[in-house]
């Protein structure tokens, strides 16, 4: 139960760094943070009810996350090696 | 009564004509284009005369449209109608051969002049509505090219214009009529109706309603008032047409529709006295505005409009053989007045303006016996044609009521003023003008000179019958017409009528006569400059209806085009709908991170809410 | 034999766009033949319901089939829609390609009176839109591109309720196909109907033209080229009360009844209100637009009365403005080759330069205002005894309209033809022009004085269309 608590708290200093870092790679640590609190929760989840699904489904969200990082990490040197910065606000050339 | 396919042979001759003559026109050599187009109209006259001595003839073809066959049908009414059409139309077809001679149009003028006789025909010969409407907007049809004949002149152009326009208001009234009667007794064939009204099962008010709408119908081709405004400038077209069209036929084409469909007219209170009421004020005027005028020819066209009033008076008393017995006594002597006013002008080198005429009984002796004839038959002196058909439409007058005897006695006077005026501005007195006047050719006086026997002899088919003399009309009429009981005036009180209107038309030339020959009076000049103007009629029309439907029509027009705009609008409202959506394209990371956060939130709140 | 009448315009049309040197001739040859094959269809006709009809499934699980057949009403359609292709490659000034899409725009025509499936009839209805947006495009004046997005957007926008309503119809139907017979067996009903039928009723609003989806008329034909060929193609394309007439009446009938108060209104109005204003266009190509506009109305009014009578003149007289519309758009191209404008003023006096031009606009005119005679007269005859039965006020108000015509026809024919002539000599018709004033016052007179050659098709789908409101004719 504590647990739960804790994740959600993770969960929540994820979400607050991704929001107000500029820089990218904080700001992609911080959404590796939240990452991380979603599998803490189910681990929890999984102790409570005894399924084992969710901790298999956590053995793919470390995979999955594992290889997001790599790539997100090459994009961000490629970013900066081209753009001279990672800071978040300046990096908008996606706009509508 | 037989059914044969020579009957629309009658319409066919004439309709040959306007082909032949329509598409060979410039290689058909002057005269022979108008003897060929005169003689067809010739042929038609015989085959008519043929058939109805036969007792009549019809023709059909049956669901031309569905539950409506295309009919034809010659009984005496429409036979009597056929006779005057031919008749006094061959004649002015053969007058016109000299008369138009020299125009660059010839051929086509006898081509448009066929096509009118064609379309009259089928106008008088139609037993289904629509057949006899095809007739009555051919004839609109040939009357707008035959008036607007020589269109380079804007004026000509503009009366033909006028002419039609103002015919299509009445055909409105006449489309409507189709439609009530379809919708009452769904047939639209006269004889079929003639039954079905008899046989009664409908509402009389609705029956009125019809019968009001072939009034406006009639209203508009016979000129009544409101839509008279059209006849005084078809006087545009050549003498031949007005003669013929704008005189002895087509404008009787009203009254003949009314005549048509006497079983609905009568006994109907409200519309015998709207008829009347529109007749008296087209008498009185036509007669006071030619009093007017001073070119020869409005002057006989507003004759013409106050004798067609009183053949709506006659409608209007019930008095329907008499209307089509004045139709043929005045198509001889109106006739008559337009082609010898037509020979005067002839003669005068074109000119159409009376101060510059007088005295033309010197120069021309033949043109001006003819003349002196339509005087009298015109001013309904006794005992030429126009007093007898005159009589009797003020015989049933006096039926209806004495007052309206009383004010078609003022109208005849009126008559009587109006011819007088006309012969003495014209033949009487010194030549005013410069020209050297010349008698008009043979083929342009004989027509003349059977006209003017016309004149002084067809009124005694239809004596009165206190004068011991068969009246042949009344009954070959009515027998098509229908039986409608009639009380015939106390002997005494109809020799008393019939003296009256003797005497007062003889007064009333002779005083005319002296009257007109001095200098006008100051009452007579203002009396006169408003009659020019025709009271202002026209100008009253363009000021309330002409100029605010153009200016109606420009409105809507710049308001289509904002109706467009507004569309484009409707357009524009997605357009800055999405632009206002792309707000929130920032392309900023956080912002859409920021965006994906709320919505997640709100998405397990829903969830958990749920 | 209908196959073939159906898709050769469409290959004929491909082939002279790959290879315009094929010329003019080919175009001709191929418009004379789908005339003929019509004319040889309906001389076959044997006089009851659809004819000639053929049908293949083509996506059989949705319910789609390749259908196509022909009645009364179809055949009437086919030969003016084929005539006017006639008229149209014979004497307008254009390049071949032009003459191209116009023969590939035919078998769109034919394909909207011809489908017997739903689906199919939709195909046609929308692809006809491309050959006549290239045709504008490619050859269209100077604002064309407004013309356009008009044009294109009130067509397609209009069309997706409609395709939303075709669904609905046959799903909230039951029926089992797509096929005209399958769908009219099962009608839909209640608050369905009315809101499906408006879905068809707003395309086909935009199609008749009713007012007031009218709009895009004017500037479409004003933008369009001056030979008219383009807007006799349009004219052609205004096939709203034919689809009324076919699908959307019989499938929603209470549908229908719901919304026919307003649109015998709209009908009536839009008659009276277009012919009006015609009064004031400035030039031919406007004039012709607004008193299309209310031809059509008269013709919809009669749709929409809902009787015997009215169907079959809204069905005549729908044909008959298709033939006269489209050639007065070409005779006024006729003008324009003479004079280099449009414009109704200044005075042109063309008449002492060209008196057969003179008549055959004439014949025109008078047909157009509906002279008893000619053909505008017997189908406006029937809508009027059909609308008076239903609506007396409304109907006098529809032909205060005939009043309005001849005002407009007069005036600006006036001006243009009669009046003082213009010093410019300009020369009378060649003979290309005499084959084609013939031919053209030849279906005036025929189809003005003998119109029961068509009527005794057209009355029994008129008094099939009434029994469906109680049989009342």
């Amino acid at each position: 139960m504590i647990w739960l608590v804790a994740s959600a708290l993770l969960f929540s200093i994820g979400a607050y760094g991704a929001l107000t870092r500029r820089t990218a790679i904080l700001m992609f640590l911080s959404i590796e943070l939240m990452l991380n609190a979603a599998a803490l929760s189910l681990i929890s989840f999984s102790k409570l009810t005894g399924s084992l699904e969710a901790q298999v489904v956590v053995l793919f969200i470390i995979a999955i996350a594992a290889a997001e990082v790599a790539v997100g990490l090459g994009l961000i040197v490629a970013i900066f090696r081209r753009r001279e910065t990672t800071s978040v606000d300046e990096l908008r050339q996606l706009r509508g | 009564m037989q059914e044969t396919f020579l009957l629309p042979l009658t319409i066919a001759l004439p309709l040959l004509g306007f082909v032949l003559l329509g598409l060979f026109g410039k290689r058909i050599a002057e005269p022979a284009a108008g003897w060929l187009a005169s003689l067809l109209v010739l042929g038609s006259f015989f085959l008519g005369l043929a058939l109805l001595l036969q007792g009549g003839a019809s023709w059909a073809l049956p669901d031309w449209l569905p539950g409506i066959p295309f009919s034809l049908h010659l009984d005496n009414l429409s036979g009597v109608m056929l006779m005057v059409v031919t008749g006094v139309g061959f004649l002015i077809h053969v007058w016109a051969i000299g008369y138009m001679h020299g125009d660059p149009g010839y051929s086509r003028f006898f081509s448009y002049f066929n096509l009118f006789i064609a379309a009259m025909l089928v106008l008088i010969l139609g037993d289904s509505l629509p057949v006899v409407f095809i007739g009555w907007e051919g004839v609109g049809l040939a009357s707008y090219l035959l008036i607007g004949f020589w269109y380079h002149e804007r004026v000509n152009a503009d009366s033909a214009r006028k002419a039609f326009i103002v015919n299509r208001i009445g055909d409105l009234g006449f489309l409507l009529a189709m439609g009530l009667l379809w919708s009452m007794f769904g047939t639209l064939s006269i004889s079929e109706l003639v039954e079905k009204v008899e046989a009664g099962g409908y509402s009389f008010t609705t029956l009125t309603l019809a019968g009001f709408f072939l009034l406006v119908g009639a209203i508009g081709k016979s000129a009544q008032v409101p839509l008279m405004v059209w006849l005084p400038d078809a006087m545009a077209g050549p003498t031949p047409v007005s003669a013929l069209i704008h005189a002895a036929t087509m404008v009787t084409a009203g009254v003949y529709l009314l005549v048509r469909h006497a079983f609905i007219l009568h006994d109907d209170g409200f519309l015998s006295g709207l008829i009347v009421t529109i007749g008296l004020l087209t008498a009185f005027y036509g007669a006071l505005c030619s009093l007017g005028q001073w070119d020869i020819k409005r002057i006989v066209a507003y004759t013409t409009l106050s004798q067609l009033g009183f053949m709506f008076v006659a409608v209007g008393v019930g008095a329907y053989w008499v209307a089509i017995f004045h139709i043929v006594t005045h198509a001889f002597f109106k006739a008559l007045m337009f082609m010898t006013s037509g020979s005067v002008i002839h003669a005068l080198g074109g000119e159409q303006d009376v101060r510059k005429m007088g005295g033309m009984r010197k120069y021309l002796p033949a043109t001006h016996l003819h003349g002196l004839i339509a005087t009298f038959a015109s001013g309904g002196l006794v005992p030429l044609a126009g007093f007898w058909s005159k009589d009797a439409i003020l015989a049933y007058s006096f039926e209806y009521g004495p007052w309206l005897w009383f004010l078609m006695l003022l109208a005849s006077v009126l008559a009587a003023l109006y011819s007088i005026r006309w012969y003495v501005l014209v033949f009487w007195g010194e030549y005013r003008g410069k020209e050297h006047p010349h008698e008009s050719p043979a083929v342009m006086l004989w027509p003349n000179h059977i006209l003017m026997g016309g004149a002084i002899g067809v009124g005694f088919m239809g004596l009165p019958y206190v004068i011991d003399y068969k009246n042949f009309i009344e009954p070959f009429l009515t027998k098509a017409i229908g039986e409608f009981p009639h009380e015939k005036l106390p002997v005494l009180t109809e020799w008393v009528l019939i003296l009256t209107s003797a005497v007062v038309a003889i007064a009333a030339l002779w005083w005319g006569f002296r009257f007109f020959q001095q200098k006008m009076p100051a009452w007579y000049e203002r009396f006169q400059a408003a009659a020019l103007q025709g009271f202002y009629a026209d100008a009253l029309y363009n000021t309330l209806l002409v100029n605010p439907a153009k200016g109606l029509a420009e409105l809507l027009f710049e308001g289509d085009k904002g109706l467009l705009a507004g569309f484009a609008g409707l357009g524009s409202l997605v357009g800055g709908l999405g632009s206002l959506l792309a707000r929130l394209e920032t392309g900023s990371l956080r912002f859409y991170l920021a965006g994906l956060l709320v919505a997640l939130v709100l998405l397990v709140g829903w969830g958990v809410l749920r | 034999m209908i196959h073939v009448g159906l898709w050769l315009p469409l290959l004929a049309g491909l082939l002279l766009f790959m290879l315009p040197s094929l010329g003019r001739t080919f175009a001709i040859v191929s418009a004379a033949v789908s005339l003929a094959i019509a004319v040889a269809l309906f001389a076959g006709y044997g006089g009851q319901g659809v004819a000639y009809a053929s049908q293949t499934p083509f996506l059989p699980e949705v319910g789609v089939y390749y259908a196509v057949g022909l009645d009364g009403a179809g055949l009437l359609l086919w030969i003016a829609v084929g005539l006017v292709v006639l008229l149209g490659v014979w004497i307008a000034e254009v390049p071949v390609r032009f003459l191209a899409l116009a023969l590939m725009m035919q078998t769109g025509l034919l394909g909207i009176f011809a489908a017997q499936d739903l689906i199919f009839f939709y195909a046609f209805f929308e692809a006809t839109l491309i050959p006549a947006l290239l045709m504008l495009w490619f050859y269209g004046g100077a604002e064309r591109l407004k013309a356009i997005y008009i044009f294109a957007l009130f067509t397609l926008v209009g069309s997706l309720p409609m395709l939303a309503a075709i669904f609905a119809v046959r799903y909230l139907g039951g029926a089992e196909s797509f096929l005209y017979t399958d769908l009219v067996a099962h009608p839909l009903t209640g608050q369905a109907a009315v809101l499906a039928f408006l879905g068809f009723l707003v395309a086909l609003a935009v199609k008749t033209p009713l007012f007031p989806l009218h709009a895009w008329l004017p500037s479409f034909h004003q933008q369009n080229h001056p030979s008219g060929l383009a807007d006799a193609m349009g004219t052609l394309y205004k096939v709203g009360v034919f689809a009324l007439f076919k699908w959307a009446i019989p499938l929603m009938p209470e549908g229908f009844k719901e919304w026919q108060g307003l649109l015998l209104f709209l009908a009536a109005f839009g008659a009276l209100y277009a012919a009006w204003l015609a009064f004031s266009a400035p030039d031919w190509k406007t004039l012709l637009a607004y008193a299309g506009v209310s031809h059509m109305g008269v013709a919809a009014l009669g749709l929409f009365s809902g009787n015997m009578e009215g169907t079959v003149g809204a069905l005549y007289l729908l044909g008959a403005s298709m033939i006269y519309g489209s050639a007065m758009f070409l005779f006024v191209g006729l003008v324009y080759k003479r004079t280099g404008s449009l414009d109704i003023l200044p005075v042109r006096g063309l008449a002492r330069h060209t008196p057969a031009l003179y008549v055959l606009g004439m014949f025109l005119l008078m047909a157009m205002i509906g002279l008893p005679g000619l053909s505008g007269f017997p189908g406006e005859l029937m809508v009027l005894l059909g609308a008076y039965k239903v609506s007396p006020w409304l109907t006098f108000l529809a032909f205060l309209a005939v009043i309005a015509a001849a005002a407009y026809a007069l005036t600006a024919f006036q001006k243009l033809f009669q009046e003082t002539p213009q010093a410019q000599a300009v020369p009378d018709m060649d003979t290309r022009e005499w084959g084609f004033a013939a031919v053209t016052v030849g279906v005036l007179l025929l189809m003005g004085l003998y119109p029961k050659l068509f009527t005794v098709y057209l009355e029994p789908l008129g008094k099939a269309l009434a029994a469906l409101f109680g049989g009342a004719s």
